[in-house]
């Protein structure tokens, strides 16, 4: 292992000592439950019961957590009163409710944690460097945004998704298998994956047959599951969600107005494209590292393809955060930059984080009256023309070139010439 | 036969049984339709000793003028010859002779296609000449653009793989003379051209310049002929030369499909990426190549850099036939023509023109929306994959 930690000398107490890692891991956990309490309904959350899609594993959960809510504080609060509460008008019921809501992300996150820790340690072997990769995830105040104040199903999704991975490399190629099924069966984009995961079967497992028919078996159903719950739904939701947000119809017309009415999924056509070299021109394509390699090229050059909510980088982040933590720390820069521009398009497409309420999800009042200087001056910084037509073009131009760049960094290092190299992992 | 054994010769033969059974099944209807009833307007002005018009046919025009003999045969048939109204409504032993007479050009194309396909592949892997037979003579894709839906433009491709063949063999001036009707039947293989001249500089240095002075008088001669003849019967040379100069114009949309994509007012991918193609393979392919890869290349270019309708990849097919003989990549080869296949059959007008369904009444409009575009991409990406990897290898002296 040629990477230590010895250069994270501020953090070093942290990773080598298991009492401070717990205590800071449990203080920003502390942390995330009061926010989770405090913060408004993001819409997320507020159109979790009126999306259509009611029979989502998701609704299901949410719902029932509402349920029981209901039945503990025996409250008759309409879940559009609770939605549209502010935080200065929300009592103790209200703000339980807020923080019962995104208990599941909150869960899925202290687990997606686990599971980098888990995955680094199988990797490395370094209780250390898990722990750096924990910490990554935990400390990271995109997932504070994605996952506990958004609370985005997407974690949940990208949580089992790490899980189906994880199985793989714990030799448990069945169990990887269901996980992704159940992992499609929430949201369809992890499909995208499969062919990761069977080309790593194919180099990695005796019997590998038998596990390729279940894996592609376990994608079929998990497409089953997927479409019977989203048929539940309004067949033009369905048609808007297949045209707009999946993996697999993304119009050229994104890319060129002038083919705006070709039926062409460019995204679907680059993942194709990209799994075929990655097979062919992967510097070594039965490890792990090229493995999570794999995994992020296809999910940035879907990324980079797609008209995407920044929200989704969820998807992404826990391989990138393995990436720069056991397998290149150079491209750490990178993809802080990368998050920073994930952060700007972020703030100025959702309104600075808009919730109902009228409030930010940063707590900062946006609409009502009297509001304060700052927060008219922030107003005028979203409405002013410049921002719409030259800040936020050129912040989400920047977001798109660097993961392109994070993406070019990562298949430079392929055999595109030829020469026999080795790889250590 | 072709040096197959008793057992893949019947299966052969049961390949071509299979295709003469499936000529009369497609509806009469389409493109097919199209060609039938130009076939018998060009027939009739022939025979009435005129000379069809340039413009009203455009760039369809040599292969109008090759389907009308076909059609003139069918009217020798001692059966009785309803109008082309009747014969599409109603089967009958007209419409299925009709289409058996105008389908002969696709069944020798597919023959001579496969035997080419065979000789070529044989030429630069001779251990799998069989499999690139047999990836032509079974392809799906070849079936059901060839027998349904009676895609002409496997003539010109016929006509390239000629040419190939004779650019192996250094008969450059008939090589030239294949690309000229190939040309004047589908305009696509002038684009070719560039590229026969360079495979043809590398192996004969200066004497190269044969095959492309042949390439330029064969293809000014019958243009002057022409100008001529029509200038004759117009009357006016100036008025046939401004009909000529109007093919491209009237024809735009053909033009513009093999232009590609425009990402800019200005800016077609395609011809820059063609521009791109000849520096590399000039500056990176090694001499040795064979010149069907050669020349698929552009062919790639053109596929993965615009949107064309589905049967045009026919002008490619054969020479992938041949490319997987030196490839073996049967898992890409698949994926590229079945997504090829899927594309447009999963869109909407296809299920209507030829199975009447309205699948936006039946509620399957959205897995058409879902399928169309996904498969579409996945055609798409295989394309790519082959043209990158083309390259690619022969930048790693593969």
């Amino acid at each position: 292992m040629k990477m230590t930690t010895q250069r994270l000398s501020g953090l070093a107490i942290f990773l080598n000592d298991r009492i401070a890692f717990l205590l800071l891991f449990t203080a920003v956990a502390g942390i995330k439950l009061t926010l989770s309490a405090i913060a408004p309904a993001s819409y997320d959350l507020q159109m979790l019961p009126a999306s259509g899609f009611s029979a989502s594993p998701w609704i299901v959960i949410e719902n029932g957590l509402f349920e029981a809510w209901k039945v503990v504080t025996s409250s008759k609060i309409s879940y559009a009163a609770w939605a549209s509460a502010t935080p200065l008008t929300m009592d103790g019921y209200l703000r339980l409710l807020s923080g019962l809501l995104r208990l599941p992300a909150f869960i899925c996150d202290i687990l997606m944690s686990v599971g980098l820790y888990l995955m680094a340690l199988k990797i490395t072997g370094s209780v250390q460097l898990g722990r750096l990769t924990s910490l990554a995830w935990f400390l990271n105040p995109y997932t504070l945004f994605a996952a506990e104040l958004l609370a985005v199903p997407d974690v949940l999704v990208a949580l089992l998704t790490l899980f189906s991975i994880l199985s793989l490399l714990w030799h448990r190629p069945i169990l990887s298998s269901v996980l992704l099924a159940c992992s499609i069966g929430l949201k369809l984009y992890p499909i995208l994956l499969l062919p990761a995961i069977f080309i790593y079967m194919h180099r990695n497992f005796e019997k590998k047959r038998w596990y390729e028919l279940c894996l592609i078996a376990n994608g079929f159903l998990g497409i089953v599951a997927y479409l019977s719950w989203l048929f539940q739904g309004y067949l033009s939701l369905l048609v808007d969600d297949f045209t707009t947000y999946t993996p697999v119809s993304q119009p050229f017309g994104v890319l060129s107005i002038f083919s705006s009415h070709i039926p062409l999924s460019v995204a679907m056509a680059a993942v194709v494209a990209v799994y075929f070299l990655a097979y062919y021109y992967a510097e070594n394509s039965s490890s792990t590292r090229n493995l999570v390699h794999t995994l992020i090229v296809v999910l940035l050059t879907y990324f980079v393809l797609s008209d995407f909510y920044a929200q989704y980088f969820i998807w992404t982040l826990p391989f990138i955060i393995l990436d720069f933590t056991l397998f290149s720390r150079q491209r750490l820069r990178l993809f802080v930059i990368l998050l920073l521009f994930l952060f700007g398009t972020w703030l100025l497409t959702s309104g600075v984080f808009a919730t109902p309420s009228g409030y930010s999800l940063l707590l900062i009042p946006l609409e009502g009256p009297s509001l304060p200087s700052y927060s008219t001056a922030i107003q005028k910084f979203l409405q002013d023309q410049v921002t719409q037509y030259i800040v936020l073009p050129l912040m989400a131009d920047a977001l798109y070139a660097f993961a392109l760049m994070y993406l070019l960094s990562l298949v430079k290092h392929w055999n595109w010439t030829g020469q026999v190299r080795t790889d250590s992992r | 036969m072709f040096g197959l054994s008793r057992k893949l010769k019947i299966i052969v033969l049961a390949g071509w049984a299979l295709k003469l059974v499936l000529i009369p099944f497609p509806p009469l209807q389409g493109d097919f339709l199209n060609w039938i009833r130009n076939g018998q307007v060009m027939s009739t002005l022939i025979i009435s000793g005129r000379f069809p018009s340039l413009t009203g046919y455009g760039i369809y025009w040599g292969l109008i003028m090759l389907l009308a003999p076909f059609y003139w045969l069918w009217t020798l048939l001692p059966i009785q010859h309803l109008p082309l109204a009747e014969l599409a409504a109603h089967p009958s032993l007209a419409r299925y002779s009709l289409m058996y007479v105008m389908k002969l050009p696709i069944l020798f194309s597919d023959f001579f296609a496969g035997l080419l396909v065979f000789i070529l592949a044989g030429k630069a892997n001779p251990s799998k000449a069989r499999n690139a037979l047999l990836s032509w003579h079974f392809n799906p894709f070849n079936l059901y653009w060839l027998y349904w839906n009676t895609t002409m433009d496997i003539i010109p491709a016929v006509l390239v793989l000629v040419a190939i063949r004779c650019g192996i063999d250094r008969k450059w001036s008939l090589c030239a003379l294949c690309l000229l009707v190939a040309t004047v039947l589908r305009l696509y293989p002038i684009l070719l051209v560039p590229f026969f001249a360079i495979y043809a500089l590398r192996e004969e240095g200066r004497i190269a310049m044969k095959p492309i002075l042949s390439f330029l008088a064969f293809f000014v001669t019958p243009l002057l002929l022409i100008v001529v003849s029509q200038g004759i019967i117009s009357g006016s040379l100036q008025a046939t030369l401004n009909e000529i100069l109007r093919v491209p114009v009237q024809t735009k949309f053909e033009v513009s499909d093999i232009l590609g994509f425009r990402l800019a007012d200005f800016f077609s991918l395609t011809p820059f990426l063609l521009l791109v193609q000849i520096y590399v393979l000039i500056a990176h392919w090694k001499k040795e190549t064979a010149l069907a890869v050669v020349v698929l290349a552009p062919l790639l270019v053109i596929f993965t850099s615009g949107w064309v309708f589905g049967y045009h990849y026919l002008w490619a097919s054969p020479l992938m036939s041949v490319y997987y003989a030196l490839d073996n990549d049967l898992f890409l080869f698949s994926l590229t023509f079945l997504s090829g296949l899927l594309s447009p059959i999963t869109s909407q007008p296809i299920f209507t023109m030829y199975f009447g369904w309205d699948l936006t009444y039946q509620g399957a409009q959205p897995v058409i929306d879902l399928l169309g575009p996904c498969m579409s991409g996945v055609h798409f990406g295989t394309k790519a994959v082959y043209l990158l990897k083309m390259n690619l290898d022969r930048l790693r002296g593969q």
